[in-house]
């Protein structure tokens, strides 16, 4: 069996910089920075408060079902949002779809860290509740909204895109640190390949503003030094379809995948040196670090500028954690099959 | 001191529309929170944890159906006789959504914005859920 083609047709993109693909990539050309003192928590007693946040995002304009939004955090809403604007640009058929899988990437939710803090407050004695666990199950979890764990269970954020988008296929949401998106976006293209979905939603979500964030990363010491992170949130979703029937329904073709590594590595150092890198470290400076999402953003904006030859997204995280994916010009795909 | 059956209705008015996503004309107190305002069991979790919180009170479920519906199974002669004895007791409920031949899953269907707030003042008015 000839193996199956996969080619990027739609692009999605929320960023500190702005909603949307347009309104990021416009102030990356005007160099504007998103990077302010964090604004959704107190972040002052850390190393630094900078942040890269989304500001002036409606969710329901991508939500078919409202309802959900209590369900879902930021990440969940940023993914749901990429996702709807990735197959809005792809011109893909609206409507439940069986073939239709998603699979997103994210380092890790917030757990509700204001909602653990009241809860904590409210139990009988909160300095006993912090320290045994016990007592935090009983005192503290006992004033927690039941949905609490629905909010932050590991797999909900690619189940509510495929609740939102009606996308029936398979699912899974990737949870490898900083490769976590880009890692997701090479198990959503294996998924096309392999004939286990017609077309998928891949990508990375994920918000580091947050104290469990903000506290992890200042225990490896990324936020001090001369070049400290900044962490920021967002999303980045490519929709991926089988080549032939992408052509069959007319789509616009931005790349085909090619090879990838899911390890640092000889393979991934191969896949990084033979291609131009994505924009990441501009995106970096002016929006901050997405983790996750962050190579699945500079590789969408990759797509969005127009690929003059192959180009690879690579993601490396502090705990050695890696991706890389080589992408290649639609036409130079078909001449190298030719 | 105990809320005025206006304040009872207006703070269950405000925590089913927040809860349910809904326009605050929709909640009126004869919508049943299933057929009418789109409630999912996850709902009904999320709405018994709000009241309890913002009335300071627990809410078994048992109170809520009269008794439990435990023992009756899936036996739909059981099940039609729990229900006739519970349409006494709570006439309120939105009896005429319930279909000829109901199953447990129907349910949540009866319950209005109404039999709650009937519900919250006789317990915060201190009598019993409702007569015995």
């Amino acid at each position: 069996m000839r193996e199956r083609r996969v080619v990027v047709t739609g692009l999605g993109l929320l960023t500190p910089l702005g909603t949307g693909l347009g309104a990021t990539r416009l102030a990356l050309a005007e160099g504007r920075c998103a990077i302010a003192p964090a604004t959704l928590f107190d972040a002052s007693p850390f190393a630094s408060p900078l942040a890269g946040e989304v500001r002036g995002l409606d969710p329901r304009a991508y939500f078919r079902v409202p309802k959900a939004l209590k369900l879902c955090d930021r990440r969940t809403r940023f993914a749901v949002c990429a996702a709807a604007m990735a197959l809005e640009d792809a011109g893909f058929p609206a409507g439940p779809c069986d073939g239709l899988g998603v699979s997103i990437g994210t380092s890790g939710s917030d757990l509700g860290a204001e909602e653990l803090s009241a809860a904590l407050a409210r139990s009988e004695d909160p300095a006993l509740s912090a320290r045994d666990t016990d007592a935090f199950g009983e005192a503290a979890l006992a004033g927690l909204n039941p949905l609490w764990l629905l909010v932050h269970l590991p797999n909900m954020t690619s189940a509510h895109v495929a609740i939102q988008r009606e996308a029936r296929g398979p699912n899974t949401t990737v949870m490898t640190g900083w490769a976590a998106g880009l890692s997701a976006i090479v198990e959503g293209a294996a998924w096309i390949a392999e004939g286990r979905a017609d077309a998928v939603l891949a990508g990375g979500a994920d918000s580091a503003v947050h104290p469990f964030a903000f506290a992890a990363l200042e225990q490896k010491g990324l936020l001090s030094g001369p070049s400290p992170l900044v962490p920021a949130e967002g999303a980045a979703v490519v929709l991926f379809e089988e080549r032939e029937a992408a052509l069959a329904r007319g789509a616009r073709l931005l790349g085909e995948v090619g090879a990838h590594a899911l390890s640092a590595g000889t393979r991934l150092a191969a896949l990084a040196a033979d291609a131009t890198p994505a924009p990441s470290r501009q995106l970096e400076r002016l929006a901050g670090n997405l983790l996750a999402a962050h190579a699945p953003a500079a590789l969408v904006l990759s797509l969005a500028e127009g690929l003059a030859g192959p180009v690879a997204a690579v993601a490396m995280g502090p705990a050695g954690e890696a991706s890389a994916l080589l992408v290649l010009p639609p036409d130079e795909a078909a001449r190298s099959a030719a | 001191m105990n809320p005025s059956p206006s304040e009872i209705e207006s703070r269950v008015l405000s925590i089913v529309a927040d809860a349910l996503d809904q326009p605050a004309e929709r909640v009126t107190l004869d919508a049943s929170l299933v057929d009418d305002l789109g409630a999912e069991s996850i709902d009904f979790l999320d709405i018994v944890f709000r009241l309890e919180s913002d009335f300071g009170l627990k809410i078994p479920e048992e109170e809520i159906w009269q008794g439990s519906f435990d023992g009756v199974g899936d036996d739909p002669d059981a099940l039609a006789e729990r229900l006739a004895q519970l349409k006494v007791r709570r006439p309120g409920f939105r009896w005429d959504r319930v279909p000829d031949r109901p199953t447990r899953s129907d349910l949540p269907r009866l319950i209005t914005v109404g039999t709650v707030v009937e519900y919250l003042e006789k317990r915060l008015s201190g009598g019993a859920a409702s007569p015995e």
